[in-house]
């Protein structure tokens, strides 16, 4: 089937199998190696992009559902303004996620302070969704409140 | 690489008119919810299944309804447990809220549909046997004599206690007793601790000494629910506040009922029995701390 849709700001149109999962898709198709690892759905958590904005478990979303959408990896989210203020929110507390998890932990984190969760019951239910255990939660919240607060300020200095 | 593999061709129906002609014309398509039980496949992509067409069901607006009256709520199979969560907290049994709650993030329960998980083949998830304890219904629509018929089905009939025609799941009811004590618990991950995940439901009314209508469950990945009268028996016929004699028995028949239902882990059998010990513990607790009332 034909798939149109913009990746990391490309826009494409692709021949593709309607079934083929999207970690699959910037792999092959597209040639974005960005996945530390894969493994089809069982949970890992390390194949997260944004779709639309939302983060979701590339693995688990086939090519039908990507038509129209803008998908954004870690490869082009990480020349962004947005991800300074991650990368300087985890100076900021001291912590940051492994090397297998980071890409998949930041996207995770943007998609939620995009939204401007800061509730603590609120953030604990968006994550748990990533295996991997390098990471306390109570590291993650002030990560997330930290960079939200720091790109407000960044907002209020621009305007 | 995957280069001669067949594309499945997607349908997308809007309503259930459009859906019947597509079933009948193909009655091997996979309906498509959330997928995630199709993306866990093995063979899933690239797909040895290969004449096997897709049907969408997301853009079909029945299937997403949510309704609600004193004595029940009624939802569509295509409504994700981050859907439910949100509009139906408040009125939604709280074993079943938390037991939505125990299977991961927002980006797993956005995608995860009702149906999908009353469906799930790959791996069973432990929504039905939770669903089963609160007598809730399905309804399933399939093909016969080339027209589509609709049946309501307890959940319970899903670990073989009933036949079902295969069809698509389209609705489900819960209804809305009042019980005052709910529990639910899962221990491990049911996606990646295959041999280890254990899901116990449970709802009963407390009665001064005793449980009244209890009703438990019992859920593994690879097996689904084990739900039995017998177990509930066992646990109603506990004295409470139950000693440590009568428990460690009740836990011994009751373990023993379930592995005689299917094949569970020595790993599942130890965090089973840890799981009812909890709830019995609970349940003494509670009894003991509810104030009697005496006569003079
Ligand atoms: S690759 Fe592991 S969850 Fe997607």
């Amino acid at each position: 089937m034909r798939v149109e849709c913009i990746v990391d700001g490309k826009t494409l149109s692709l021949s593709l199998n309607s079934n083929k999962p999207l970690s699959l898709i910037l792999a092959d198709d597209i040639g974005i190696d960005t996945f530390s690892s894969c493994c089809s759905g069982n949970g890992c958590g390390n194949c997260i992009a944004l779709v639309d904005g939302n983060a979701v478990l590339s693995c688990m979303v086939p090519a039908f559902e990507i038509n129209g959408k803008t998908i954004i990896t870690f490869e082009s989210f990480k020349k962004t303004r947005n991800y300074q203020d991650i990368a300087k929110a985890y100076d900021a507390v001291k912590a940051r996620p492994c090397p297998i998890c980071y890409k998949s932990r930041t996207l995770l984190f943007e998609s939620i302070i995009a939204r401007g969760v800061t509730k603590e019951d609120e953030i604990m239910r968006e994550l748990g969704t990533i295996e991997c255990a390098c990471m306390d939660a109570l590291d993650e919240i002030r990560i997330i409140r930290e960079a939200i607060e720091i790109r407000r300020r960044r907002r209020v200095r621009r305007s | 690489m995957y280069e001669g593999l067949r594309s499945p061709n997607i349908y997308t129906p809007k309503v259930m008119p459009e859906l019947s002609p597509i079933i009948l014309e193909h009655p091997n398509a996979t309906f498509w919810a959330g997928g995630t039980d199709l993306m866990r496949k093995k063979d899933g992509y690239p797909s040895k299944l290969g004449e096997e067409e897709i049907i969408y069901l997301g853009e079909m607006e029945e299937l997403r309804r949510f309704q609600r009256n004193d004595r029940m709520i009624e939802f569509g199979s295509m409504v994700t447990l981050d859907e439910f969560l949100s509009v139906a907290r408040s009125v939604a049994p709280e074993v079943l809220t938390k037991n939505i709650e125990s299977i991961g993030g927002r980006i797993l329960t956005k995608r995860i549909t009702i149906g999908g998980s009353l469906g799930a083949n790959v791996i069973k998830s432990s929504i039905p046997g939770t669903l089963a304890i609160l007598d809730a219904s399905y309804e399933v629509r399939f093909i016969k004599r080339k027209r589509l018929h609709s049946k309501w089905y307890p959940i319970s009939y899903m670990n073989g206690k009933g036949t079902i025609p295969t069809g698509l799941i389209t609705h489900v009811r819960i209804p809305l007793y009042e019980r005052n004590y709910q529990f639910f618990k899962s221990t491990g991950s049911f996606v990646r601790d295959k041999d280890g995940a254990v899901a116990v439901a449970f709802v009963a009314n407390l009665e001064q000494n005793q449980v009244v209508d209890p009703h438990i469950s019992f859920s593994y990945p690879e097996i689904g629910f084990i739900t039995l009268r017998e177990i509930d028996n066992a646990i109603q016929s506990l004295r409470f506040p139950s000693s440590p004699g009568e428990t460690e028995n009740t836990l011994k028949i009751v373990l023993e009922m379930i592995r005689q239902e299917g094949k569970i882990s020595p790993l599942q059998q130890e965090r089973t029995k840890g799981i009812l010990k909890e709830i019995i513990g609970e349940v003494n607790v509670k009894i003991l701390s509810t104030p009697t009332t005496g006569t003079k």
